[in-house]
């Protein structure tokens, strides 16, 4: 009787085993997968945006890639420029890279540059002259593109986190956030002034300190990770 | 039966550059003279990267390389399968390779912030993933996640070090 118990017990601890890793196994493969945003946003005329973004290493679901950079974006769909650091599945640490986009969708150009050291702060700008766009790193240029090719106007600049997939980490932790500061954009009279920006985030576990009023300095971080 | 990816890649590059199978097993070893055969099927390609668009556009400079290297191509390709990241190298349509001397001219002062790798005049490899769908960092609003298009990738032909990812299209 005792075995036949204790079978029964077995048989059902199994059972119940297998059914929560496959729901657990269930749920990584059906986590959601899209564009999720966390940071801070501002629509107004501009010729760059600027903002130095404290790296981290973040954890990146199978396949996914997260990022967080500084944007100067137009009207379309895909009229944006961005600087900032990437880590795709697989990496074991973030690169720079910078990316451009045209919304007629026959531009889309995407630079990876060499690895992004964690826990350093580093100023990440895009901008541009009369003639071209420039991805600068601490104000040294890593490429540049004509204008005429980008072929939009800023109306607006981005200063985001973003991830893929749900499993991704939102770059930061509760006891250790992303510090994200001196947030400036570029006047349409060639002038770098401060910016306060809007709060944004798409995903509940996406989290970020800036007040209603706007903000030129905050953190952001995943409230999944203590 | 799924073959491995090691083999694909290498049947890929064969027929991508034309080689035949025995110039294929020699692949491992990367000698000062690379052969008669195979220097103009890598001079073809750098001649054919030094057109192109993504690289006038975004001021990467390519020459032929004639010295010795000391990292062998399934080393590099193996490097350039990482850097490209998950999966994707196995997606691509064809792979094309070839050895040059690199400049990236847009980069103010030739060196990569952080890893201190320099992109003057660098002996590289530089491993071409034909139309893969590569990953977007889009913007707040915007629609698609991937785009279909040619990945070169750069790796130090002395060290096997990650120094460029360059994904791109212009035009329709």
């Amino acid at each position: 009787m005792k075995i036949t118990r204790c079978k029964w017990f077995s048989g059902l601890a199994t059972l119940i085993c297998s059914l929560a890793i496959s729901t657990s196994i269930s749920h990584q493969a059906d986590a959601a997968t899209g564009f999720y945003f966390n940071g801070g946003m501002k629509f107004v005329s501009n010729k760059g945006a600027a903002v130095t973004i404290e790296t981290q290493n973040p954890y990146v679901a199978k396949d996914s890639w997260v990022s967080i950079w500084a944007m100067t974006a137009g009207p379309g769909s895909a009229d944006y420029a961005q600087v900032g650091y990437w880590k795709v599945y697989g990496w074991s640490g973030p690169k720079y890279f910078y990316e451009y986009s045209n919304t007629d969708d026959d531009l889309w150009y995407q630079k990876t540059l060499g690895n992004a050291s964690s826990g350093s702060h580093n100023n990440f700008s895009v901008g541009s002259d009369n003639s071209n766009m420039y991805f600068k790193i601490n104000d040294i240029s890593y490429g540049d593109v004509p204008l005429s090719t980008l072929g939009w106007t800023p109306d607006q600049i981005q200063l985001l986190a973003e991830t893929h997939d749900e499993n991704d980490q939102n770059p930061g932790s509760i006891s250790n956030p992303v510090s994200i500061g001196s947030a400036q954009y570029k006047t349409t009279s060639d002038r770098w002034v401060s910016v306060k920006v809007d709060e944004f985030h798409d995903l509940p576990h996406m989290k970020n300190n800036i007040p209603s009023t706007g903000s030129s300095s905050w953190e952001v971080w995943d409230s999944r990770y203590k | 039966m799924k073959k491995p990816f090691g083999f694909l890649a290498s049947a890929v590059i064969v027929a991508a550059i034309g080689m035949t199978s025995v110039a294929a097993a020699q692949l491992n070893t990367s000698s000062p003279d690379p052969g008669q055969g195979k220097s103009a099927v890598y001079a073809a390609e750098v001649q054919r990267l030094a057109e192109s668009r993504t690289f006038v556009d975004n001021g990467l400079e390519v020459q032929v390389l004639d010295e010795a290297v000391k990292v062998d191509e399934n080393t590099a390709l193996e490097a350039a399968k990482h850097f490209i990241g998950s999966s994707r190298g196995d997606t691509a349509k064809k792979v094309t390779m070839t050895l040059a001397r690199f400049t990236d001219t847009q980069v103010e002062q030739g060196i990569l912030s952080d890893s201190n790798l320099s992109v003057q005049d660098v002996p590289v490899w530089i491993v071409t993933f034909h139309g893969v769908d590569m990953p977007r960092n889009g913007k707040a609003g915007s629609g698609k996640q991937y785009v279909n298009a040619d990945v070169h990738v750069i790796i130090d032909a002395n060290t096997g070090e990650e120094i460029e990812m360059i994904a791109g299209k212009h035009g329709k």
